[in-house]
């Protein structure tokens, strides 16, 4: 039972996910609020004029993408590792 | 994590309003957050690293050289300097780490400061033509819209813009910071009562300490900073992003509060909890600037 979280610690862990949930369905909607607004267009023309164009759209798009995927990843590899020492056997 | 954070951070659409090339923010939040990383290693590292300690030197002097900001970095910086000392007095490698995170420092930073002095840009506290009213007092009296206004402004619109992210999201970080503190309080009655070892702190009691005291003396500082700015009648100059480089350590007492209420093998799925929250939140906020600028 310990091992399904059923303990204090697992009560502890749910109630965080929850908030942790919070932050992901508040970007749910908060997308759906603003997509009518969104506009990733307007931006080449409102960026820096003096920043490098290194930095500029669209380059800034492949480090945004490059961000997100790592992050994710990072996120996956942590949530794969923390199931897997949750489940095991204790020592 | 900090540092690539604050990274991305400069290459967000946030600087388009302050038509510069490099946004020295992002430089104090990411220096800031390598010098408390450095930090935190030498003090848990058993030996101290001499490149460790001229990496330590030359980030304070960027840091510095950044914005004035960094100078809240100077006493973590010596205090582990300090601390490395009288840990390993007659050791070599000590001595070495104290140089070579004292050079660069004194080299770079300490031109920079006496200039300042020398040319008097920081300005003496006998010129102020308001009366001084102390710095407790002013904490004391600093107004609720302020502080609100200090805390929203620090995610989303970059300080001084009139947009912000939406209510609900500030609800959910006061939740995460509640259950935070709950964790660090509990850790503290079990550290008291010395009970059930499983459910220590995430990391080691002293680094969160170390963590606390950096954190409130970032803090601190920047609220000096507005209180000096007021006596020569300037006012909120001081905007939610001049705080962000705190962030690192503030981030360790969170992550020490979340994971102590939790069992040692639940910590990594808290972690990933606490990460997938952190990036909708950033995610959030890159949405929040980019729509700004497209229903302007």
């Amino acid at each position: 039972m310990s091992r399904l979280a059923f303990e204090w610690g697992g009560l502890a862990l749910t109630i965080q996910w929850w908030i942790y949930l919070g932050f992901v369905h508040q970007l749910r909607r908060y997308v759906d609020k603003v997509a009518k607004d969104f506009n990733l267009g307007n931006l080449p023309d409102r960026v820096s004029q003096l920043r490098p164009p290194a930095l500029k759209v669209p380059c800034s798009y492949v480090y945004l993408v490059v961000f997100v995927s790592i992050a994710v990843g990072a996120i996956g590899v942590l949530f794969v590792r923390g199931l897997r020492e949750a489940m095991a056997r204790e020592q | 994590m900090a540092f690539a954070a604050a990274f991305i951070v400069a290459l967000q659409p946030m600087e388009s309003q302050m038509t510069v090339a490099i946004n020295n923010d992002v430089a104090v939040i990411g220096f800031a957050a390598v010098i408390y990383f450095l930090q935190l290693y030498t003090l848990q590292s058993e030996s101290p690293s001499p490149l460790i300690g001229l990496f330590i030197g030359s980030s304070l002097s960027a840091v510095i050289l950044s914005k004035p900001h960094g100078y809240a970095m100077i006493p973590g910086s010596a205090f582990v300097v300090a601390l490395t000392l009288w840990r390993h007095p007659r050791s070599r490698r000590a001595w070495l780490f104290t140089t070579l995170s004292v050079l660069p420092f004194v080299a770079f930073a300490g031109v920079r400061i006496y200039h300042l002095y020398s040319t008097g840009i920081l300005i003496p506290a006998q010129n102020h033509p308001k009366p001084d009213p102390g710095f407790l007092v002013f904490l004391n009296t600093l107004g609720d819209d302020y502080t609100a206004w200090l805390f929203r402004s620090a995610w989303g619109q970059f300080g001084w813009l009139d947009y912000a992210l939406d209510g609900e999201w500030f609800d959910l970080v006061h939740a995460v910071w509640f259950v935070a503190t709950c964790g660090l309080i509990v850790a503290c009655v079990r550290w008291v009562v010395r009970s059930d070892d499983r459910m220590r702190l995430w990391f080691s009691g002293r680094l969160v300490i170390f963590s606390a005291a950096t954190a409130a003396l970032v803090i601190l500082f920047i609220l000096f900073a507005e209180y000096r700015f007021r006596l020569v009648g300037v006012v909120h100059v001081i905007q939610g992003r001049s705080f962000l480089f705190a962030l690192p350590s503030v981030t360790i007492i969170a992550c020490a509060g979340i994971g102590s209420l939790v069992p040692a093998r639940f910590r990594q799925l808290s972690a990933a909890g606490l990460c997938t929250a952190a990036l909708a939140l950033h995610i959030g906020a890159l949405i929040c600037i980019v729509r700004y600028h497209s229903v302007d």
